[in-house]
């Protein structure tokens, strides 16, 4: 399934990345909070989640840890994409620092707002191999 | 006739002209004659015994000098303790003489006494005078060994514990350094000076020495004659008072507080160098040319007035030298011996470098807010990028997909995101430019139920508990009432949103106002969603916005913390994720900000 999660507070973001991946042949589907992320990730088990830092009640650094603990949705690839200044503060020992727990592995990939539309579908063609049928 | 002859060889007048009591005794001890002047001392003599009446005694003295001239012929001398006619005790002195008849044998003496009474009371009175007066006598001769001293010098200074004088005074074994004795030995003139010694027990004495010469022959002396008297007590005491007084005036002149004191008639008698570097008055113009209440602040006079002193840590002006007013925090008191006002003394410090700081220090915090907000421009843009990049795309799409439902929401999001850049660049450029609260006096608590009536509805329709707890009857502060009208909505619209983002029942907001140790307190407490560490770490960045698009700016807090923070005061938070959050606005009144000048009428 090429099903992809994108997980932000912001709606214009997630709109924007849901027709960005949907005109490139994958199904996208959209959550505005950690909460009703972690629900739709259990319900929808999606091929990657493409999530924020920064979002209201829980961040997205609460919500990947809770991911990553969860035996059926941790091995799901998670991307995350922030606004938060480098890719610097979410790898390395500052995700260390986060979440101490080593065995919490760091995300797959750190894209920074904005996100360089071909860079991200490029990363998202490596992990779901070249699309069935070509863009729109 | 024996007594006739004795009678001739004396010759009668001579008899009883001479000043002396005679008396002629046989071996019996019956006084066969007597002059007038031993009948002017001791009555009738006719047919009594010398014993009855010199003594009034029964039988013989115990020491007779008469049975011993009656034995041997010698002249003796004696000194008799006798009483007179009126019973009184007096001194005689006697001499002796045998008187032998043809044959050589002693049949009389003759006994010439002298009254010598006054003599020997005197005598008696030196040297209970000598023993006795409260300083030390000692006579020293040239090789400074003591010939004679008093009781006192003995009990004080120990009789063996040497016979020179440095010996005994000082317990050393050489004559002294500064030797007064010596001086006098040498000019003959009275010399005084300060010596310090060692009693019997080793314990020090201080004592002021007189040294006098004694006796001269030949312009030169013999003896000399030391008094000293003990000034040990005196001289401790003396030097403790010197030394608490150096030890006072040390702490006084290094004192940070600026000190100045007044004497009982008001003028000012004490200026330390921190007076002087806060006031700048000359010492010649201010010590004893001033009085107190021409500088004190006004607030301490009134409360000596009132008789409400001491005052402790109050705020105050003084003017200067130059007639500038200089902010000081100042404690003071009367000056009380016993019950009676000696004076009155003021401790201050200088307030005005202290204000200074403080401001500056503000200044450097809402700098430090300004870089903030600065960095969290940038992920305020990237957001804003990101809509505008993504309306862009989204219209693309919509053409691309002939969708025009698509199309539609692109340039919605274009919009929104352009209002998004005039708001924030609005809202950034008010909150760089630091404007200065407008502060007046106002009532912290009518402020606060402002809020609670702009809010009870909206609060209540929210389907949330509204609980305000105003504390009433806090004093005016001077505040930018607006400003602080703003950071209290802010806290309780942030957390009406926490609580419509959180499941707990019932949703509760309390807001809270409370005065405690000169700290005006607001609090809001929410039951609502919480925070975690992300969101706590971030929330005092401007921009970052939990509340989704529309729905705030992201400067809320940032503004909130800024108008605090103008005000002098600080913003605390507690936050537990899905137990709720506690904001506090915490106003010291000593940081308040003060008028401008023309403000303050």
């Amino acid at each position: 399934m090429r099903k992809i999660l994108i997980i932000d507070d912001e709606p214009d973001v997630a709109f924007y990345l849901k027709i960005l991946l949907e005109d490139n042949g994958y199904f996208a589907l959209m959550a505005h909070d950690a909460e009703n992320g972690f629900r739709k990730a259990q319900q929808e088990l999606p091929g990657l989640i493409c999530l924020d830092i920064m979002m209201p009640k829980k961040s997205g650094i609460t919500l990947y840890r809770e991911l990553k603990k969860d035996r059926k949705l941790r091995k799901i690839p998670v991307v995350i994409i922030s606004g938060v200044e480098s890719a610097y503060s979410f790898t390395g020992t500052q995700f260390r620092r986060l979440i101490p727990d080593r065995d919490i592995p760091e995300p797959l990939a750190f894209f920074e707002k904005p996100v360089n539309a071909q860079s991200l579908l490029e990363f998202v063609t490596k992990i779901f191999g070249p699309p069935a049928r070509e863009p729109q | 006739m024996m007594e006739n002859d004795i009678k001739k060889w004396t010759g009668f007048d001579l008899f009883n002209q001479v000043p002396i009591n005679i008396a002629i005794i046989d071996r019996t001890y019956r006084i066969v004659d007597a002059n007038i002047r031993f009948i002017e001392a001791f009555g009738s003599w006719k047919g009594k015994k010398c014993y009855q009446v010199y003594k009034n005694l029964k039988s013989t003295c115990r020491k007779c000098q008469a049975a011993k001239t009656f034995a041997d012929g010698q002249i003796r001398f004696s000194l008799e303790k006798v009483r007179d006619q009126k019973g009184n005790p007096r001194y005689l002195r006697v001499r002796i003489v045998p008187y032998r008849d043809e044959s050589g044998n002693i049949t009389h003496i003759i006994e010439m006494s002298t009254d010598v009474t006054d003599r020997e009371r005197a005598l008696e009175q030196y040297q209970t005078i000598f023993d006795n007066v409260p300083c030390y006598i000692t006579v020293i001769d040239k090789d400074f060994k003591i010939v004679t001293a008093n009781k006192y010098f003995w009990d004080t200074f120990g009789k063996d514990t040497g016979i020179y004088c440095f010996e005994s005074y000082k317990k050393g074994k050489d004559i002294c350094e500064k030797c007064p004795a010596s001086l006098v030995f040498k000019d003959g003139k009275v010399h005084h000076s300060l010596q310090e010694g060692y009693d019997k027990k080793g314990d020090k004495v201080v004592y002021m020495v007189t040294a006098s010469p004694h006796s001269k022959e030949g312009g030169r002396v013999h003896y000399v004659v030391e008094m000293a008297v003990n000034i040990t007590k005196a001289f401790l005491l003396e030097k403790k008072l010197k030394e608490t007084r150096e030890f006072q005036e040390v702490i006084i002149q290094n004192a940070i507080d600026g000190i100045i004191a007044s004497n009982e008639a008001g003028l000012i008698n004490l200026y330390n160098p921190s007076a002087k570097k806060i006031l700048k008055y000359p010492v010649n113009k201010i010590l004893e040319k001033k009085r107190g209440e021409e500088i004190y602040p006004k607030e301490f006079l009134t409360a000596l007035d009132a008789d409400l002193s001491p005052m402790v840590l109050k705020e105050g002006k003084l003017k200067n030298y130059e007639g500038n007013d200089i902010p000081v925090v100042f404690s003071g008191t009367k000056l009380k011996k016993h019950s009676q006002v000696i004076g009155t003394v003021l401790f201050f410090q200088d307030l005005s470098k202290i204000k200074q700081l403080e401001s500056e220090i503000l200044e450097a915090e809402r700098l430090a807010a300004v870089g903030q907000t600065v960095a969290g421009l940038s992920h305020g843009i990237k957001n804003i990028l990101m809509g505008l990049e993504g309306g862009i795309y989204v219209v693309n799409s919509g053409i691309r997909r002939n969708d025009n439902t698509l199309v539609k929401q692109g340039w919605t999001m274009l919009q929104s995101n352009i209002e998004k850049v005039s708001t924030f660049v609005k809202e950034f450029l008010s909150f760089a430019k630091g404007t200065v609260p407008k502060v007046e006096w106002i009532d912290p608590v009518a402020i606060a139920n402002e809020v609670v009536e702009l809010y009870k509805d909206t609060i209540t329709q929210s389907g949330v508990l509204f609980i305000p707890k105003i504390q009433k009857n806090i004093p005016r502060a001077l505040m930018d009432p607006q400003a602080i009208h703003t950071c209290i909505c802010n806290l309780i619209s942030n957390a009406i949103d926490a609580c419509l983002m959180s499941d707990n029942k019932p949703s509760t907001i309390m807001f809270i106002l409370f005065e405690k140790n000169d700290i005006i307190c607001y609090e809001v407490k929410d039951n609502g969603c919480g925070m975690d560490y992300e969101v706590k770490n971030k929330i005092f960045t401007s921009f970052f916005t939990t509340k989704g698009s529309g729905q705030g700016t992201g400067l809320g807090l940032l503004m909130t913390r800024k108008i605090v923070q103008e005000h002098g005061g600080k913003i605390f938070f507690q936050s537990s994720p899905g137990k709720g959050s506690v904001f506090r606005l915490e106003f010291p009144r000593g940081r308040l900000p003060i008028p401008k000048a023309q403000d303050e009428s």
